[in-house]
């Protein structure tokens, strides 16, 4: 069949979630936790950050903040490592890796394969694997807009230190970032006592 | 879904625990309204006359339900105890992860009695309480405490509420910081720990909270985020948190310039300490203070020494000033170097002391030192060195600090009971009246603002149940000329004219019940209080519904928090408390303001206080003659066991209300 216009077009254009990345921007995770209580109330339904698939490090003294996030990696040194096949690339989500409870022998060799630290383990041993809540992360929509790193002309949506877009959007936001956070900004014309 | 009570006697060292009762639930929804109930509940067994410092006090931790959660709104747990600065109830708020973590282990309540026989910590670990032995934590200042429970427990995720050196050595004014940085100051609830010799209580939490329909929570959690990215004022609030207030409130003319003799910072002065110098040159990230929080509106920093004069001194890193910490020591004692403010904030968080009493004994100081009435001869003989005290030393600021923290020497001794007792010690020494250049009301420190102009503040000072302070009701209603939100409050636009009487008491008793009514559900106040419009309390139901299962409306939340004001009311009624010591100090009450500024010329205190005070008694229906509770108001809130209580003791008005 040849190919139409139209049909090329569609071969540009990014298939539809599956692609995206969920990113966390650095330098703008101001460490409410919000993302660990937030993935554990959607998992477990309950408020528990030791429940939760991402997790926050945090190293206070050295201003160190930076949530720790499954890149879904493809091929999936998590995935290649498990002996029992019970973390797997799911069918309907491309790229997702999954994990199935139910096969897992907690044999924690994910845990080692993992280069980013980034597979979990509840205090009960079981190992926490982020699904991308099927495509709409929770974490990502709880996470707080920072307008104060919202670069100008930035028309992707909310600025939040977790981002849940197609790859190229993450480039270019963080390439506007890096241009656009002076050290040295203005105070900003605000509403705070502004009817006096 | 709430946790338990979990009561520990260190006396005894017997741990037992308890379901919250669900009539107590009902009644006053949890944080402050449990909290309160909790202390009254121990009052009525124990004298509340007692000496705070006594083994008879009580100290009670405690977090609301939305505290610890996704909610958006931060976890802002609650200290009450008999508090010891003012001699009178005190409660004390902090951020920090504790109070998470503590309710994470399934205890939204922590009262501990008693006094234990060696210097002690409590490891709280889910259901295992244990009692340590803190000996080797002595006079550890509070960074390194909570480091070395870290180390010793092996776990980076226990978290702490420690005290320092100040709390150890029993300076009245004493706080509690949370996660080695966040202070529950103000009333001495460090100096009570340190009298139950308790330097810290860690808790390690892995249970969580269990959500009644976390679908809903979820939804109504992202409810509440919209509706703050909504709002105009949470972009600021997300820049530079409560420094903006500096320039805000040198618009208005309320900076207590040079211990409290201006109203307004000089062109200079400010240039150096607004907030825009700190996000310039020291600010390296937003922070939240404690978990659940969206706005984050405190900052890490890291001075690096080259940015202000004082900086190669105060070289390393901290979080960000408040706006308190600024106009405690840049605007009283007129310090104009931002790394100071820096270095007072993590320092005093770190030694365990109220900032605002320092400042405040430092100001004073700096007046005096400027009129002539001390002298380097006295400095010397005080503390042994030769310290000048001129307005803007860091240096002597410093000195000060470390004397009465540490206890080290005289002076350290003089001001161990805050501000006001030292400048009484000051008057006997010096033979001459002095406290004419304190501000101070119900023997401790104001808050270092400047409230002349002002009458809701300035009777909210005279009212506080936990002392003088502006946590209980704080609005901007009144300096900012907020008509709007006035009519919303009170139906009346009255409160949002600037400069008159008219129903400010009106404003300040609502005020009180309304951050009362947030406080019970253990959310940080700060956006709300600001914005009562947008984030009235009732915007806050539909996630405390979710996550307890229990039905609440915003009237019943409303009465909470009047409840929860009401038993704090009656604590300080039974300690004697009436109308005549609802005053605020003699530079307030009686002398007008030299330079103005923004403001009229010539507003005291004195001119509109007794008015403000008879309608604040009248809004919160109690008898403006005495100041104290009617039976008639208590019953109508279900309260008529205190009435029963405050009626055997003398403590209840013996009028009928006339309405």
């Amino acid at each position: 069949m040849p190919v139409t216009a139209r049909g090329a077009a569609q071969v540009l254009l990014p298939a539809p979630s599956v692609t995206k990345k969920l990113v966390a921007l650095p330098g703008t995770c101001c460490g409410c936790n919000i993302c660990e209580m937030v993935c554990s109330l959607t998992h477990t339904g309950s408020v528990n950050p030791y429940q939760a698939r991402v997790k926050v490090t945090m190293v206070r003294e050295e201003g160190h903040i930076e949530p720790i996030i499954c890149q879904h990696c493809n091929p999936a040194p998590c995935e290649i490592s498990c002996p029992t096949k019970a973390l797997f690339f799911a069918a309907n989500l491309p790229g997702v890796v999954l994990l199935d409870n139910s096969k897992c022998i907690k044999c924690y060799r994910c845990v080692q394969a993992c280069p980013f630290g980034a597979i979990q383990v509840s205090p009960r041993g079981e190992i926490l694997k982020c699904d991308l809540c099927g495509g709409d992360p929770a974490c990502v929509q709880l996470c707080q807009e920072r307008p104060e790193f919202k670069p100008e002309g930035w028309t992707g949506g909310k600025v939040s230190t977790l981002q849940f877009l197609e790859p190229h959007q993450v480039t270019l936001l963080k390439r506007m970032l890096r241009i656009a956070q002076p050290k040295d900004h203005q105070p900003p014309a605000h509403e705070f006592g502004a009817n006096l | 879904m709430y946790g338990d009570i979990l009561r520990i006697d260190l006396t005894t060292e017997k741990v037992t625990r308890e379901p919250i009762p669900r009539e107590i639930i009902r009644k006053y929804v949890g944080g402050e309204g449990i909290n309160d109930w909790l202390l009254w509940e121990h009052f009525s067994r124990v004298d509340p006359r007692i000496d705070p410092l006594s083994e008879g006090n009580v100290l009670i931790l405690g977090l609301g339900p939305l505290g610890g959660t996704c909610f958006g709104q931060g976890s802002k747990m609650k200290f009450t105890f008999k508090g010891v600065t003012y001699n009178m109830f005190g409660d004390s708020v902090a951020g920090g992860a504790f109070g998470a973590k503590m309710r994470w282990a399934g205890h939204d309540y922590v009262v501990i009695t008693g006094r234990a026989k060696r210097p002690s910590y409590i490891f709280i670990s889910n259901d295992a309480v244990e009692l340590r032995d803190a000996s080797r934590l002595k006079g550890k200042a509070t960074k390194a405490t909570h480091q070395a429970i870290r180390e010793e427990i092996g776990d980076e995720e226990v978290d702490t509420a420690c005290i320092g050196p100040a709390g150890e050595n029993g300076v009245t004014f004493a706080s509690i910081t949370t996660s080695g940085w966040r202070s529950a100051a103000r009333t001495g609830g460090g100096a009570v720990m340190g009298s139950k010799n308790l330097k810290a209580i860690a808790v390690r939490g892995t249970k969580g909270i269990p959500v009644h329909d976390p679908r809903a929570f979820f939804q109504a959690s992202k409810d509440m985020f919209d509706r703050l990215s909504g709002l105009p004022i949470t972009e600021a609030w997300k820049r530079e948190g409560t420094l903006m207030a500096i320039e805000t409130y040198n618009q208005v003319g309320s900076n207590p310039w040079r211990n409290s003799q201006g109203i307004v910072l000089p062109a200079d002065a400010l240039a150096k300490l607004q907030g825009s110098v700190y996000r310039s040159l020291f600010k390296v990230r937003p922070l939240a203070c404690s978990p659940g929080c969206s706005t984050a509106c405190s900052a890490y920093h890291r001075v690096q020494g080259h940015e202000t004069p004082l900086a190669k001194k105060y070289i390393g890193p901290g979080d960000k000033p408040e706006y308190l910490t600024v106009a405690s020591f840049g605007a009283m004692c007129d310090i104009r170097d931002y790394a100071a403010m820096n270095h007072y904030y993590t320092w005093t968080s770190d030694l365990a002391a109220d900032f605002l009493e320092l400042g405040n004994i430092c100001g004073f100081l700096m007046e005096l030192w400027d009129r002539g009435l001390i002298t380097a001869r006295d400095m010397q003989e005080w503390t042994g060195e030769p310290i000048t005290m001129e307005w803007g030393n860091a240096e002597a600021v410093d000195k000060v600090i470390e004397s009465i923290a540490f206890q080290r020497n005289r002076l350290g001794e003089i001001f161990k009971g805050g501000v006001y007792k030292g400048a009484q010690k000051l008057e006997q020494i010096k033979g001459m009246p002095l406290l004419k250049y304190v501000t101070y009301a119900k023997g401790g420190s104001v808050i270092n603002e400047e409230l002349r102009p002002f009458p809701t503040w300035m009777t909210n000072m005279a009212v506080s149940s936990r002392g003088c302070c502006h946590l209980k009701a704080v609005t901007l209603v009144d300096k900012t000329g907020r008509q709007d939100v006035s009519q919303a409050l009170l139906g009346n636009p009255g409160a949002g004219i600037r400069f008159t009487p008219d129903m400010k008491g009106a404003l300040s008793a609502i005020t009180e019940c309304v951050t009362a009514a947030y406080n019970c559900l253990g959310v940080c106040i700060l956006v709300a209080v600001f914005d009562p419009i947008n984030l009235p309390p009732g915007t806050h139901i539909p996630g405390y519904t979710s996550l307890t299962g229990i039905p609440l409306t915003a009237q019943e939340l409303y009465l909470a928090g009047q409840r929860a004001y009401n038993l704090e009311k009656a604590f300080n009624s039974r300690l004697g408390y009436t109308r005549k010591d609802d005053k605020v100090c003699e530079r307030w009450m009686k002398e007008p303001l030299a330079d103005p500024g923004p403001t009229p010329k010539g507003m005291k205190a004195e001119d509109y206080l007794e008015h403000t005070l008879t309608e604040y008694y009248q809004w919160h229906g109690w008898d403006p003659q005495t100041g104290l509770q009617t039976r008639e108001g208590l019953e109508k809130l279900e309260m008529k066991e205190v009435a029963d209580l405050l009626e055997r003791e003398g403590a209840l008005a013996r009028v009928a209300l006339r309405r």
